[in-house]
């Protein structure tokens, strides 16, 4: 367990300091995809709905520290999502590449679009449209495309961990 | 209390309770709660730094080929420019002597008195939604929230969030950015807003500019110093575009700052810190 919480800890400062500075380099358009809604998305794919849910609050949490304004919204919105995921994902059928990136889009999908109205809408600004087709699609096709990286790199990651715990259990 | 913690939408129900309260206390950014982002921010420094500083390298190289070409062009025409300068750099010499002689005759107050300290950008706005950057000096370095930060080119924004190793910046071009600005050329007061669509193109906009104001494409624009957060005086930047909207009665502009937000790599943050807690006392 001790070690599950470290290597997951150590996944997540990685995914921060990538989205923060390497990230910057592989711009398209201005618009950088979000590493974290990928991680979180898969993580919540691969397990259950409570740590689902808590590893998207983790993720959330680290994504508002990164941007510098108030800390939770982007907690609460990843927190919503992946307890959601986690609820269904046992029905999924897992095998097909293309569940992860339909999963992802959606989410990041969802996820932006409560950002948004959270934080621009209700205090009035009004360029939807502008905000959909030129922040909020850009970012989610973006985030589908790096999930083809990110899902399989999680997965190994939880194999890797769950056959250390099943050796360790049994001794 | 052991069933109640077993049932998972109370559980979720009391995560997003806390989530509220916790956005609804960070969101100040004076907040002692601000303290916890060094959770993240503090480990993630060294490394940022020197991500940073490999990526500047790796890019220097990609140029340098590039560089030279232009660069012996580039310094005949500099030289040529250095000597007109230096004339008129001996000009303004003699015109500060007189202009501080003249100051100390009416006893003239500096609005601020400068120190500045240097600062690299770490780390670019880490989402889309905004344009907040972080720098590598932190509240131990003397960094405190609100103080105006600049380049050698004029105005890019102010300190928002202080943690304990780097800070954030938001740049007058984010959509929450406003600046109380003056027209060079005329003197008339305006207000300098981020607006949403313009700051993915790295401009800003002018707002509520009366009819009686003679605004024109070209105009310089700076602060204005009145709202006593940025000094008097610094660049913002130039209007390009003025745009009148039909049966309305103010208008705005475009402004294209001086600074080039997608270039920026050294900034400098001025401390006013000093003076502010002289004012409490």
């Amino acid at each position: 367990m001790r070690r599950r919480i470290l290597m997951l800890t150590l996944l997540v400062y990685a995914a921060c300091l990538f989205q923060s500075t390497v990230f910057g380099y592989i711009e398209i358009l201005r618009i950088r995809p979000n590493l974290l809604i990928v991680l979180a998305v898969a993580i919540s794919l691969v397990r259950e709905n409570m740590e689902a849910a808590f590893m998207g609050l983790v993720c959330g949490l680290a994504m508002d520290t990164l941007i510098g304004r108030a800390l939770g919204w982007y907690g609460m919105c990843l927190f919503l999502v992946c307890y959601a995921i986690g609820m269904i994902n046992s029905k999924l059928y897992k095998e097909n590449p293309l569940i992860p990136v339909f999963f992802v889009f959606v989410s990041s999908l969802s996820v932006e679009l409560m950002y948004y109205f959270i934080n621009f809408f209700l205090k009035g600004y009004q360029d939807f449209g502008f905000v959909i087709t030129n922040i909020i699609l850009p970012e989610s096709l973006y985030n589908s495309v790096l999930t083809l990286f990110i899902y399989p790199l999680v997965l190994h990651i939880y194999k890797k961990l769950d056959k250390y715990d099943f050796v360790h259990a049994r001794l | 209390m052991r069933r109640l913690f077993g049932n998972k939408l109370f559980i979720i129900s009391l995560v997003l309770v806390l989530l509220f309260v916790l956005a609804a206390v960070t969101a100040g950014e004076n907040s002692k709660l601000n303290v916890i982002r060094n959770v993240i921010s503090v480990p993630l420094k060294p490394l940022q730094q020197g991500i940073q500083l490999i990526g500047g390298k790796i890019r220097d190289t990609i140029h340098y080929f590039r560089d030279i070409r232009t660069t012996k062009a580039e310094n005949a025409e500099l030289k040529i420019r250095i000597r007109e300068m230096e004339r008129e750099l001996e000009k303004v010499h003699r015109l500060q002597k007189e202009n501080e002689n003249l100051k100390k005759l009416l006893s003239f107050k500096e609005q601020y008195t400068e120190e500045i300290i240097a600062c690299n950008i770490i780390s670019k706005d880490a989402g889309n939604w905004f344009e907040i950057f972080t720098i590598d000096r932190g509240s131990k370095d003397g960094v405190e929230a609100d103080d105006p930060v600049i380049n050698a080119d004029g105005l890019v924004g102010r300190v928002s969030r202080v943690g304990l190793l780097s800070s954030k910046v938001v740049s007058i071009i984010d959509t929450e950015s406003s600046v109380s600005a003056r027209l060079s050329k005329t003197r008339d007061l305006v207000i300098l807003r981020g607006d949403a669509q313009l700051r993915t193109q790295g401009l800003c906009r002018l707002d509520y500019i009366t009819p009686d104001v003679e605004v024109s494409v070209g105009d310089k624009v700076e602060t204005s110093g009145l709202n006593s957060l940025y000094p008097k005086g610094i660049m913002i930047g130039e209007i390009i575009e003025v745009v009148k909207n039909e049966g309305q009665f103010d208008y705005y502009a475009i402004v294209k700052p001086s600074v080039d937000f997608r270039r920026l790599e050294e900034v400098a943050v001025i401390k006013t810190g000093g003076e502010r807690e002289g004012d409490n006392e």
